[in-house]
């Protein structure tokens, strides 16, 4: 009905005085004929720390600019110098979106904001590789201070930059039509290297962000209760760790000092844009790694289970680890107030974990682009005596699996990994550890941190001619073959370091279809038998919605991400048993909560047909990761300490882009000072008729016909 | 930013009818009611039209016909309030008068110009209300009309357009009730023939696959012309001349020497 009576009071509007349509298209409203809406929702955004804002932000009624495709050297001079429309929003290809050419162009006041091209990436466009994050990640809330080392060679730190104009990225090729060959050149191509004037077509760049200046001011507002209503300005970042242990030993036995195995890897990144965080060698290549991993283990977690001196093992997947070890250092304070992992009361639990009980940390970091053909072992120089022996039975068994470790040269710091928080708690040289990456020295990853992390940049891809998703599922990739390796090594390696017992690589062989598919639903497509399988049946719709990989972005605290779901399901199902139950009954119902029960969709009955849903006990928990400065019992903190994350993200209501044209300042000028005119001159001429209407309206000389009694006038 | 358009455009179009309303009409109570009863009227002819356009359904795409039958609906309401406001006099003399002993007829009853006049404008505004509210509600953003290929001057003579619309309507006004008055009925065909043909003209805006540029001057020229006339034609049936325009622009002595 009311879309009737819209077309309705339209049509109406148009008979009555103009017939205003235009060929055969008929727009609904006026407005559909001055702007186009483009799709994309891939804007820049912003967040804050105890002492920035960093990001971006548009202001509240939308950044405009002239459009102008920035292809030469000729257009950033004519942007920045020469052209006569300004303000521009320059559009950049991918190649050009690098952090001195947009800062230049950030800095400029005749620049109101940049739209970059993003569709079909590939890692070729950027040969010296792209990282929106820093060359040192994380600087300053590690165990060693400055940035001594430039691990990240690619970083100039572009998000870190408080860019303070709008940038959207345009991943559809519809939007980059409806710019370049419905704006740009019709309207603002230069003819003949002649530059056009006004009308010309211009882009809007709306994304306003709430919050403003750094996290304790926005904190700060968000507590203020004005006409009885909160806004929420801006919110933690944080997510949930997932761990699980082997051994779950229950709260009435003790666990000795020096006793847990800590195995760990980190999950999430950032990029500079909205819903572009693919992450393939960033966290990926080590998330996978890990699960891999704990299933090869988990074959012989009875035997290590029933030694009585064997130590446990605990596996670890750590949020918020790009913004300043939000998810470990969470962890390690929650140690510290001795209720790690947290119980909420059953009879029994699980025996808490604190720093004294960890024997040894395990770290993956980046592990799919190996340098010279290894993986780089990177020790903390002041506990490198006590790692000789775990080094070389982890090159043994690497050897035994085709997997290369060598140790790296640099010998005075760390790469950026979680282990960081653990040394900088359990002091000098009392942490045996090491952590296992892709690199000798700074990152092989040229895309660390970065929209362009994808599947083809570590091997991950398939065949140009494999377009079955379900061959894809199931193919082996050159990444794959080596992460299989990997785990493979890896287990080994902690079922010596648990028992101290030989195994041999057949029983604890990774499963390399395990990787394929893992790499498949990460990378690829979340859309996949593994994810089906492991989800709860309420949650199957909303995976199938989704045809893009899921974001590796921690985002805020408030609701736990797909991916970390995801990995708690997988890790569930890998490590867990099959116990009888149906959907009511899969949960704890004898009190002890050292396990979980994760109801899952479970296998299909017959190919493509129902599934048979089964329920899985396992010792999967979540744990919280929101940085210990947003705790409930954080009292006081001082937030320009440095000693925990504060990283904030700000609200914004909506990104909008749409293009259109606008008119020059002279004809708009034109038409106000017409208009004026108008009003001045009616009103000054009636204001006379009025006043002479007497003289104006009588008939001279013949009888007022109206007037019956004319003496009366 | 061009809310600078937004206000020149309201400006051009509402200027003049707002400097009308404001000098003769906004002081007087019974006039303001007038006006109003009027733009009722004009709307119900629209929601008479919208009926109709809604109810043939296999021609709501071709604009000639609803547009031909709107103008005829908008002359037969505004016979009707013509009517009305005759049959209204009585009492509108009643509720004029300050007390029963006058013996004196208001002269917005005995000079029955006035009347029309302002019934003329009630239709006016609310037809050129209704014709560029929509226009200039979109008008305010930051853009201007034109990436889809469209005029840039397509607001500027929506509002000429729509300004013409109302000062004629304010004409035909004057000449329909002075012509149903007098009996003299050629002003009545002359007021729906040139509604109907400045109507019609607006169609030239339309742009069609034989000529792609809208012909904005071929309906704002002829329906400027047609201003002319009818408000030429109206002056002189209200009682002006010539003459008198040139009495009222000399001193003030000469109208008292009249009296």
């Amino acid at each position: 009905m009311a879309t009737h009576s819209r077309q309705l009071y339209l049509l109406l509007t148009l008979i009555f005085l103009l017939s205003h349509c235009i060929s055969q298209v008929r727009p609904k409203r006026i407005k559909d004929m001055i702007y186009i809406p483009l799709e994309a929702q891939n804007a820049c955004f912003r967040l804050l720390n105890a002492t920035n804002q960093i990001g971006c932000s548009s202001a509240q009624a939308g950044n405009t600019g002239a459009v102008h495709y920035m292809q030469t050297d000729d257009d950033m001079d004519f942007v920045l110098k020469t052209g006569t429309t300004n303000p521009y929003i320059p559009i950049l290809d991918a190649k050009d979106f690098t952090t001195d050419k947009v800062l230049k162009l950030a800095k400029s006041d005749r620049v109101n904001g940049i739209v970059v091209i993003s569709v079909n990436l590939t890692t070729s466009d950027l040969p010296n590789g792209f990282s929106a994050d820093k060359s040192c990640p994380n600087e300053g809330y590690g165990n060693h201070q400055g940035c001594d080392k430039k691990w990240n060679a690619a970083g100039h730190g572009m998000l870190f930059e408080d860019l303070d104009i709008p940038i959207f990225s345009l991943t559809a090729q519809g939007d980059v039509d409806k710019i370049l060959t419905r704006c740009w050149e019709p309207f603002n191509k230069p003819i003949n290297g002649k530059a056009r004037t006004f009308p010309v077509c211009a882009v809007q760049l709306l994304s306003p962000m709430f919050a403003a200046k750094d996290a304790e001011t926005c904190i700060r507002r968000s507590n203020l209760i004005n006409d009885l209503s909160v806004t929420i300005y801006c919110d933690p970042l944080g997510d949930k760790n997932v761990v699980t242990t082997l051994k779950a030993i229950p709260s009435n036995e003790t666990r000795p000092p020096k006793s847990v195995i800590v195995v760990a890897t980190r999950v999430d990144s950032f990029s500079m844009f909205q819903n572009e965080f693919p992450s393939a060698d960033t966290t990926v290549t080590g998330i996978v790694t890990l699960l891999a991993t704990a299933k090869a283990l988990w074959k012989l977690q009875d035997f290590i289970a029933s030694q009585k001196s064997s130590k446990d093992v605990m596996f670890a997947f750590f949020q918020g680890e790009a913004f300043d070890y939000i998810g470990s250092s969470r962890m390690l304070y929650e140690m510290k107030k001795n209720r790690f992992p947290a119980a909420t009361g059953g009879n029994v639990k699980l025996q808490t974990i604190d720093m004294k009980h960890i024997a040894q940390f395990v770290e993956l970091s980046q592990v799919g682009l190996r340098d010279q053909d290894s993986l780089w072992l990177h020790v903390d120089p002041k506990a490198h005596n006590q790692t000789v022996d775990m080094l070389a039975k982890l090159k043994k068994y690497g050897a035994a699996s085709n997997t290369t470790f060598n140790e790296s040269p640099v010998a005075d710091s760390l790469p950026p990994a979680s282990l960081q928080t653990f040394l900088k708690e359990a002091g000098d040289g009392s942490l045996p550890s090491f952590v296992v990456t892709d690199h000798k020295e700074a990152f092989t990853n040229k895309f660390y941190n970065s929209r362009l992390d994808v599947a083809s940049s570590i091997g991950a891809d398939y065949p140009k001619d494999m377009n079955d998703t379900n061959e894809q599922y199931n193919a082996n990739t050159t990444q794959s073959e080596r992460i299989t390796g990997l785990a493979t090594a890896l287990a080994q390696y902690l079922f010596w370091a648990a028992t101290g017992n030989e195994s041999t690589p057949e029983e604890l062989q990774a499963d390399i279809e395990d990787v394929n598919h893992m790499l498949f639903c990460f990378l690829h497509s979340p859309h996949c038998e593994l994810f089906n399988y492991t989800i709860s049946p309420d949650n199957a719709d909303a995976l199938n919605k989704n045809k893009q990989p899921f974001p590796f972005y921690v985002t805020v605290t408030s609701s736990t991400n797909q991916v970390t779901s995801l990995i708690q399901r997988v890790l569930g199902y890998f490590t867990g048993k099959v116990v009888n139950g149906s959907a009511d009954n899969c949960k704890v119902t004898d009190s002890d909560e050292r396990y979980s029960y994760m109801w899952m969709q479970g296998p299909m009955k017959t190919p493509g047909g129902s599934r048979e849903a089964v329920c899985y006990k396992n010792t999967v928990k979540l744990s919280v990761a929101e940085s210990p400065a947003f705790a409930d019992d954080m009292e006081d903190y001082d937030w320009n300490s440095r000693k925990y994350s504060t990283w904030t993200e700000s609200r914004w209501d909506t990104f909008t882009i749409r293009v259109f044209m606008i008119p020059s300042k002279q004809f708009q000028t034109q038409v106000l000072s017409t208009g004026v005119i108008f009003l001045v001159v009616s009103l000054v001429f009636m204001y006379w008729v009025n006043a002479k209407a007497d003289i104006l309206f009588t008939r001279t000389g013949v009888s007022r016909e109206y007037l019956v009694n004319p003496a009366d006038t | 930013m061009t809310i600078m358009e937004f206000f020149g455009c309201t400006f051009i179009a509402f200027g003049p009818p707002f400097a009308m309303f404001l000098f003769t009409i906004a002081r007087d109570p019974l006039r303001v009611i007038v006006l109003i009863a009027s733009g009722f009227f004009w709307l119900l002819s629209l929601l008479l039209s919208s009926l109709l356009w809604f109810a043939v359904v296999p021609l709501r795409d071709k604009l000639v016909f609803g547009l031909v039958f709107s103008v005829m609906f908008q002359e037969a309401f505004r016979f009707l309030f013509y009517k009305l406001l005759r049959k209204a006099d009585d009492g509108l003399q009643k509720v004029s008068q300050v007390t029963e002993a006058e013996h004196v007829t208001p002269r917005d009853i005995s000079n029955k110009h006035i009347m029309a006049y302002v019934s003329g404008l009630g239709f006016g505004i609310l037809s050129g209300a209704f014709s560029i509210v929509n226009v200039l509600a979109d008008m305010a953003g930051p853009g201007t009309i034109g990436i889809l290929g469209d005029s840039p001057y397509f607001f500027l003579a929506s509002a000429f357009l729509t300004l013409c619309f109302i000062l004629l309507h304010t004409f035909w006004g004057i000449l329909f009730f002075n012509g149903l008055d007098k009996k003299r009925y050629w002003m009545i065909a002359y007021v729906v023939g040139t509604h109907m043909l400045v109507s019609c003209l607006t169609l030239l805006n339309k742009p069609t696959q034989s000529q792609p540029e809208p012909l904005y001057l071929a309906s704002i020229i002829p329906g400027y012309l047609v201003l002319l006339v009818t408000g030429v034609l109206a002056f002189r049936t209200a009682g002006g001349s010539l003459y008198n325009i040139r009495a009222a622009c000399s001193c003030r002595k000469g109208r008292f020497d009249i009296d």
